[in-house]
Parts: C-alpha cells; sequence; structure tokens
C-alpha cells in the first residue's frame, strides 16, 4: 500500500515542502530511499526502523521503497525520520492518518528508543510551509520555542514517536498550542553585562560608538593596549536599537539554520555580537563548507561584527569582508549549490598603532618598533577595506588620576539608546520611498537626494577636502556621518556644526596612512 | 673634446670608491688628469698600490667608449651634472674635507648665496619631534632661510614639509640616485620639493639606497649649511654623524631638547650637554644669522584674532600643554559633540594640530 506525509526540507535559508512517499509491496524484504538522500537521510532507515520496534510497532519485512519527491533536489539532514516513520507506519495499516493531515507538515529526528529529538532548521522551514497553506505542524517539543513564533497555526509537539501514534489513534490527547507570534519588543528593558556606565572618560569613543550604532556605520577604533577599546566593543550592543519583528525573525532562521539557538530560546531578541578570534579562517566568517553553513559575517546580521586586533588576521580573511559589506549579503557558491545568506552587520574593529602596541602615546611606555615595521602593520589593513569604514576613532589609556578625578555621572546605555532609536525612526521614515534602512547604506546617488548641504556648510567642506587632501569618497563618509550627527542632534537639515563634528572622525587619516 | 678633466672626474664618480683626496694625489703624480687617462698601466698600479681592486676596475673601465657611454647617458637630462671644477658649483662645499667632486642636481634655480639651515633627526620620529621639525621649518622658510635636510621619513619629512607650506626654497639631499626615490613612500613630497628646491645627490643616476650612503650625504647636507638643527636622535643616531661632521666644518650646532626619559631625545640632550646650543625658538638660529645675512621677513604675517569666546578658551587650555580630547572635555566642561566641532575649526584655522592618540597641540 501507498501512503503520503508531508515534511519540508531546507537549502541554506530556502526552504520548500517534500512528500514522503512509502510503498510496500510483497517481494524480497529490503528498505530503499530514493530522491537524492543525504548520508544523514539514508542512515534515517536504521534509525527508523529500531524506533519503530522500541515503540512496540512491527517492522514489515516486505519490500519496502520511500521516495523524497520531489525526487530532484538533494535532501539532507535528519528531521526526516518521523516523516519517514509515520508514512511507514500508514503504509503499513497500523495508523489510519486522517485526512486533516494533509496539510500537515511533520519535522523530527528519532533516536533508537523512539524518543523524537531537537533539529535545526525548523523556524525557516515552518515559515514557509505556513506561507505554502499549511495549517499543522508536527515538531520535536525541543523545538517548541521557535515554532511558537508563527502566528495562527496549529502547533502539535512531540516527546516519542508512540506518544504521537497514540495521540493520532486518538487513545491521549496531543500536545497542541495554536502560535501566537512573538513581540521582539517585549524584553526591550533586558540586561545587558557591558553597559555604558561602566565605561569611565572615554568621552570621544562613546560619542563615537553612538553615532555609529545611530547610522549603523563602520567603526575603527585605534589605540595602545589597555585603552578600552574591547570593553566599549562589548557595551556596544546595549545602545543599538531593538530589533524589529522582521529583522528578529530573519536573525532567529539564520541562527536556526545554523544549529546555535539555545534549546528553549525562542525568537532571538537581541542584536547579535561575533567576536571571531583572529584565527580564524576565510570560511568560517564567510560560511561554507561542503553543505554551506552561515559563517561569522551572517551570523551578525543586524548586529555586530566585531574584529578585535584586526592587523592580526590573515590579510586573505579581512579582504573577503569586501563583498559582503558593500551588498548587506554574501553568496557561497559550492559544488553542491550556490547559497545566499544575508550579511547586514555593523563591522566594528580594533587595532593598536603598531606592533608593540605605543606608537604615538604619551604613556611611559617607549615604542620599539622600527619605521618599516609599523607601516607594514599598518597596512594589513588595506585601503579599500578602509574605505567601508565610516567612522575612525582613537584611544588612549584612561590614567588612574583621570578616572577619579572626574564627578560626572557615566551616561546608561538606555539613555543612549533612546536617542539612538530616535535617530533610526528618523532615518527609517525619510527612506521609506528607497531602499536603504540607515544613513551607512546611503550611495553617492541618494547623498545628493537627502543630504542637501547649505552654502555654509559646503564651504566648509571644501576647505577641509584641500587642506587633509581627501578622496571623493572620503568625503562622502563625512557626508554620511554628518547626516547621522544631524538626526541624533533631530535636525532635519545638515548645518555646519554637524559637518565640523564629523570631520574629526575622520581628519586622523593623514596621521597614519600618509 | 671629450676626454677633459671634467668627464674624467664624472668617471672617477661613476666608478665609484674613490674620493676627491685620492683624485688629487692621482693628478700630482701624473701632473694632470688627462696624463692620467694616456698612462701606462703600471704606473697606476703604483698609486693605488693596496688597492688593487681599484686598480683593476680602472685599468678594465679606462677607455673612451665607456667614458662616451657615460657622458651620452647624463647629458641632455631632466637633471644637471656639476663638477666640482664647473661653475655652478656652491662655494660652501668646497670648503669641507672629502667633497663630492660631482653632484647631481634637479629642481628649480638654487641661490647658493642665501643662507641655508639643515634640519636633521630621526626617521622614527614622536608627534613632538615632527611638530618641532615642521614649525621651525616653517618659521625659517617665512624668513626666507633654505632649508636642508634628507628626504628620509620622519623628521626629514617634516621639515621638507614646514619649508614647503612656508612658502621656502628647500633642498633634499639623497643617498641614492637622482632618479630614485627612497623611501618610496616619500614620492609625493619630492615631487613637491622638485617644484620649489632642488634635489641632489653626489651618487651617479641608478646607484641604489645603499647604507653606507647615509653617513656620506650627511657631510653634504651638513657642508651645504651655516647651520645645523637636530632635532631628535637616538643615543646611535645618523643624525649625530652629520653633527660630528657640522663640528669638523666649523657650523653651528643646534639641538632641541626633549624629555630626559625618551630614548628619542637622548642624542639631542647629550648634544646639549656637550656644548651645542639649545634650541627654544626660531631666534635662537637667526640671531646667528643675521650677523652674516640680512635677514627680512617678506611675507606678511597673517596675525589676527579670528576666534569665538568658545574657541578661544578652548584654545587656552589646548596652549598650557598637548592635552587628549576627553580630559579637554572635562577641562573645559564642554559636551563632547560641541567640542569636536570647535576642534575642527581650529584646525582648520590653523591654531592647534592632532597628534595621533587624539592628542591637540597648539601651533601658534
Amino acid at each position: 500500500m501507498l501512503s503520503k506525509v508531508k515534511t519540508c526540507y531546507i537549502n541554506g535559508l530556502v526552504a520548500a515542502d517534500i512528500e514522503v512517499e512509502v510503498d510496500i509491496s510483497n517481494g524480497l524484504p529490503a528498505l530503499n530511499i530514493v530522491g537524492l538522500p543525504d548520508v544523514a537521510v539514508k542512515e534515517s532507515k536504521e534509525r527508523v526502523r529500531a524506533a519503530l520496534i522500541n515503540s512496540g510497532f512491527s517492522f514489515p519485512m516486505k519490500r519496502i521503497t520511500i521516495n523524497l519527491s520531489p525526487a530532484d533536489v538533494k535532501k539532507e539532514g535528519t528531521h526526516f525520520d518521523l516523516p519517514i516513520a509515520l508514512a511507514l507506519l500508514s503504509a503499513d495499516e497500523q495508523i489510519e492518518l486522517k485526512e486533516e493531515f494533509e496539510k500537515a507538515v511533520v519535522l523530527g529526528e528519532l533516536s533508537l528508543d523512539g524518543k523524537v529529538k531537537r533539529v535545526y532548521g525548523v523556524l525557516p522551514m515552518l515559515l514557509e510551509a505556513k506561507k505554502r497553506g499549511f495549517t499543522k505542524m508536527v515538531i520535536p517539543t525541543e523545538n517548541i520555542e521557535e515554532a511558537k513564533i508563527l502566528d495562527g497555526v496549529e502547533i502539535i509537539s512531540v516527546d516519542s514517536l508512540k506518544q504521537l501514534i497514540e495521540g493520532i489513534k486518538g487513545i491521549k490527547k496531543m500536545k497542541t498550542f495554536i502560535g501566537n507570534g512573538a513581540d521582539p519588543k517585549s524584553e526591550l528593558n533586558q540586561y545587558y553585562d557591558d553597559d555604558f556606565c561602566n565605561i569611565s572618560g572615554q568621552e570621544n569613543l562613546k560619542r563615537a560608538l553612538e553615532i555609529a550604532a545611530a547610522g549603523s556605520h563602520n567603526v575603527l577604533m585605534i589605540g595602545p593596549p589597555g585603552s578600552g577599546k574591547t570593553l566599549a566593543a562589548k557595551s556596544l550592543p546595549s545602545i543599538l536599537p531593538s530589533l524589529s519583528f522582521d529583522e528578529a525573525l530573519e536573525i532567529t532562521k539564520i541562527y536556526s539554520v545554523a544549529g546555535i539557538l539555545d534549546e528553549g530560546q525562542g525568537l532571538v531578541k537581541k542584536r547579535p555580537f561575533r567576536s571571531p578570534h583572529h584565527t580564524s579562517s576565510m570560511v568560517s566568517i564567510t560560511g561554507g563548507g561542503r553543505i554551506p553553513k552561515p559563517g561569522e559575517v551572517s551570523l551578525s546580521n543586524y548586529g555586530v561584527l566585531f574584529l578585535d586586533e584586526t592587523p592580526e588576521f590573515n590579510r586573505n580573511t579581512l579582504e573577503v569582508l569586501r563583498q559582503p559589506l558593500e551588498d548587506g549579503k554574501i553568496t557561497i557558491s559550492r559544488a553542491n549549490g550556490t547559497f545566499s545568506y544575508p550579511a547586514n552587520f555593523m563591522l566594528v574593529c580594533s587595532m593598536n598603532p603598531c606592533p608593540c602596541g605605543f606608537y604615538g602615546t604619551d604613556s611611559g611606555h617607549q615604542c620599539t618598533c622600527s619605521p618599516g615595521q609599523i607601516s607594514r602593520y599598518i597596512g594589513k589593513i588595506s585601503g579599500p577595506l578602509l574605505d567601508r569604514i565610516d567612522l575612525v576613532v582613537e584611544t588612549t589609556a584612561v590614567s588612574y588620576g583621570d578616572l577619579t578625578k572626574k564627578n560626572t555621572e557615566n551616561e546608561s546605555s538606555k539613555q543612549i539608546r533612546e536617542r539612538v532609536e530616535y535617530a533610526r525612526q528618523k532615518q527609517a521614515k525619510r527612506y521609506d520611498s528607497s531602499k536603504i534602512i540607515s544613513n551607512s547604506q546611503l550611495s553617492p546617488a541618494l547623498i545628493k537626494t537627502y543630504c542637501k548641504l547649505d552654502k555654509e556648510t559646503n564651504n566648509i567642506l571644501k576647505e577641509f577636502f584641500h587642506n587633509m587632501n581627501l578622496s571623493a569618497r572620503a568625503l562622502n563618509r563625512i557626508i554620511k556621518v554628518s547626516r547621522t550627527i544631524a538626526d541624533l542632534d533631530q535636525s532635519e537639515q545638515i548645518s555646519s556644526k554637524h559637518m565640523l563634528e564629523a570631520m574629526q572622525y575622520r581628519s586622523i587619516n593623514s596621521l597614519f596612512w600618509r | 673634446m671629450l676626454v677633459n678633466d671634467r668627464n674624467i672626474l664624472i668617471w672617477f664618480n661613476y666608478l665609484g670608491s674613490i674620493n676627491f683626496a685620492k683624485i688629487q694625489q692621482i693628478e700630482s703624480y701624473f701632473g694632470s688628469l688627462q696624463e692620467f687617462w694616456k698612462a701606462n698601466d703600471k704606473h697606476i698600479h703604483t698609486v693605488f698600490k693596496k688597492q688593487s681592486i681599484i686598480a683593476q676596475k680602472i685599468q678594465k673601465n679606462r677607455n673612451n667608449t665607456y667614458l662616451n657611454n657615460i657622458i651620452e647617458s647624463i647629458t641632455n637630462k631632466d637633471f644637471k651634472t656639476i663638477t666640482i671644477l664647473d661653475e655652478g658649483y656652491p662655494e660652501k662645499l668646497k670648503q669641507i674635507d672629502d667633497p663630492p667632486y660631482v653632484i647631481y642636481i634637479k629642481g628649480e634655480k638654487y641661490k647658493y648665496d642665501k643662507p641655508l639651515i639643515s634640519i636633521v633627526g630621526s626617521r622614527k620620529a614622536t608627534p613632538y619631534g615632527n611638530w618641532a621639525a615642521y614649525k621651525f621649518a616653517k618659521e625659517l622658510a617665512e624668513l626666507d632661510i633654505i632649508v636642508a635636510s634628507g628626504l628620509a621619513s620622519g623628521i626629514d619629512a617634516s621639515a621638507h614639509r614646514g619649508c614647503l607650506d612656508g612658502e621656502g626654497f628647500t633642498v633634499a639631499v639623497l643617498g641614492c640616485g637622482i632618479d630614485q626615490c627612497y623611501p618610496a613612500s616619500n614620492k609625493g613630497l619630492m615631487n613637491r620639493v622638485l617644484k620649489s628646491g632642488v634635489v641632489l645627490t653626489e651618487y651617479p643616476p641608478g646607484t641604489l639606497p645603499l647604507k653606507h650612503h647615509f653617513p656620506a650625504r650627511n657631510r653634504i647636507i651638513s657642508g651645504l649649511s651655516d647651520g645645523i638643527v637636530i632635532i631628535e636622535a637616538a643615543k646611535k643616531s645618523g643624525s649625530l654623524i652629520t653633527a660630528e661632521f657640522g663640528l669638523e666644518q666649523g657650523k653651528e650646532i643646534y639641538a632641541l631638547p626633549g624629555n630626559i626619559n625618551n630614548t628619542s631625545s637622548e642624542g639631542t640632550n647629550k648634544l646639549i650637554k656637550d656644548g651645542a646650543k639649545i634650541l627654544l625658538s626660531a631666534e635662537d638660529i637667526t640671531e646667528e644669522l643675521s650677523i652674516k645675512y640680512d635677514l627680512r621677513n617678506n611675507k606678511t604675517s597673517k596675525d589676527k584674532v579670528d576666534l569665538s569666546p568658545l574657541e578661544l578658551n578652548v584654545l587656552n587650555t589646548i596652549k598650557s600643554k598637548p592635552i587628549h580630547i576627553d580630559m579637554l572635555c572635562y577641562e573645559t566642561e564642554m559636551n563632547i559633540s560641541e567640542l569636536n566641532t570647535l576642534l575642527t575649526i581650529l584646525q582648520l584655522k590653523g591654531y592647534i594640530s592632532q597628534l595621533p592618540g587624539k592628542v591637540f597641540t597648539a601651533v601658534k
């Protein structure tokens, strides 16, 4: 007899529904899976056999053919176990699947004792299934938080195969509930370990990061060891604006595929902060592998990618950042196909001014590097990469005297975030009709439309341009940053004071990159 | 006539490793250089008794074809070749020990009768050194004093820049051929120098910047000058060689005092201890020079106050000492965004300059 159960497959972030067809006929006992199954899917038959027997069902000693349709796309993952087991039991007439199951997708990995285990990529698969008109989702209990994000579908959570079958037979009630969506803002006042109120002094650095957060600008911090670069970067997520539902959904999808959602975690509500070590390989940054998984650039989507000690990174690793920084996504081509992951991140780099770390500082340490060493070190950050960084900020170690001398209260992240949120809202409103969402994405054409300068500001810019020997690109960056500063200042027009402040975050170039 | 004294000097220069004293010795032995050109190989071995390698080199290359090639390769080029026998040779160089008997020179017209100060120092300069080199060079340039240096990175580059920004004339003495640029990153600066100064060297075109060229180059920097300013020098610095040459040649030595803890000022502080003149302002130099030269500031200084009270407040705080932006923030009790705006204005107006580490220092 023939039986069919629906499930999903996932390829990168793209999901689609799959039909599991099981046919049992007379002949020599055999079990074949067809339809381009990957190794994990092929092994599924052993798990299914053991799970059926250990759950108290019989395994038909007949010729069994399992087809995963459409048969021309490769399937990978372990979530095919449960639908296969279900279709098999139904084909063997041990259970009867009611009509309502035609509109259901089934996902789940089986362990040999019949328990249903957690699988990866549930959220994108269910979202796609919902889009395609499925109303019932059967998923492992361990994935329940992810599934709750869906709105208006019936979700059946399953602990074991036995429990599911009893539910289908009507012996016991199934654990069902209706997804209610999730509000990413519900935890707005969440606690961050690193708060800006913990950073003493460093007014300039804090201001630069505020501007960066408000306009989603890329930042480079240069300073000697112990000047607070890493602490400031770690505190950055606490001033980033809260996520919109769509953003949160996209992040959760990526996390789900990458398999790094914590158990019991539903929608990701915090902006990601990724800080790969400088020994990271190119592939770990971009994503890849035989079956490509998202890399750091995608895991930090809508969040921060922090490269501590940037010049220590492999040069190739740094250069691969250029394309995602420009396009906001990364496309990886492998033998198995081409995968595209979003990579809309804010790049934060930190570095020392020289290999020993003390060049140009006045802290009592003497720099012991030769001029050649310094220029080689600085040269690790290539011009094209530097061109994509809007703000450059120098840090200096705070002396004990400075720490204790001033008695003003440090601003907390919450206060800063309020200003940032406001600026972001302003940008969202302004760019409603265009494709971009933040000032950092302004193209030269859009700068002309959205960043009109008055005569005085234009004159200042002209003077600065000649004084500092700037490139046209650098000029655009200054305009972009001043747009953000104006937004923070709640001003529609970029005035000269905004422009003059923006220039402070650029002028350092002449000192380091002669 | 191809085989004349001048061309033979150029030939010697191309051969390398023969100084002017040796040439004079040859001249006195043979009677004249042209006699030497025709002389028997055996005599040459007598003169170069202990230098058989050089003797062999001379033997091999002493022919008209080689000489012809050399002369052809340097005629009608963008640089001029001047020998010690020529009219346009700088008088000051004739007075030093071991003068360069051939120099290659490129750029604008170089007036030898004008006062010239050499500014030298370490390649790995501190912000303080760069600032001082730039400032003094600019101030001297404004008094129409020529500033000479070695076109290396660090202090040399800052001195050239300062002089050029002060619209003065600058002389760059290279340690390589006139067609080379070392370090390559100074290519842009070299082009600027050529527009308002000269680049000169004693090394024939194509010579690479070898290590031993630089100490030798320093004797020319010192020889051309009326005084030598040493901005920054570590204990064993090439700039101290320049100072030594200067002393031998009887030039005035000025040293910029520095922090005694700072290794990059060790050399200069020691010079002061040993009797060099301490350099506190440009007047220290001009005082001495005005005895010999007529110094007049022909550029009108643009000293008018065009600052708002707020800007003036920030400027005054910076004037007391170089200060980091965060400290400035506390001392002026201004908010950081406001302060950044004022700092850019002061920078654009040329009152302050920014050092690495976001430290600001007053320039005027």
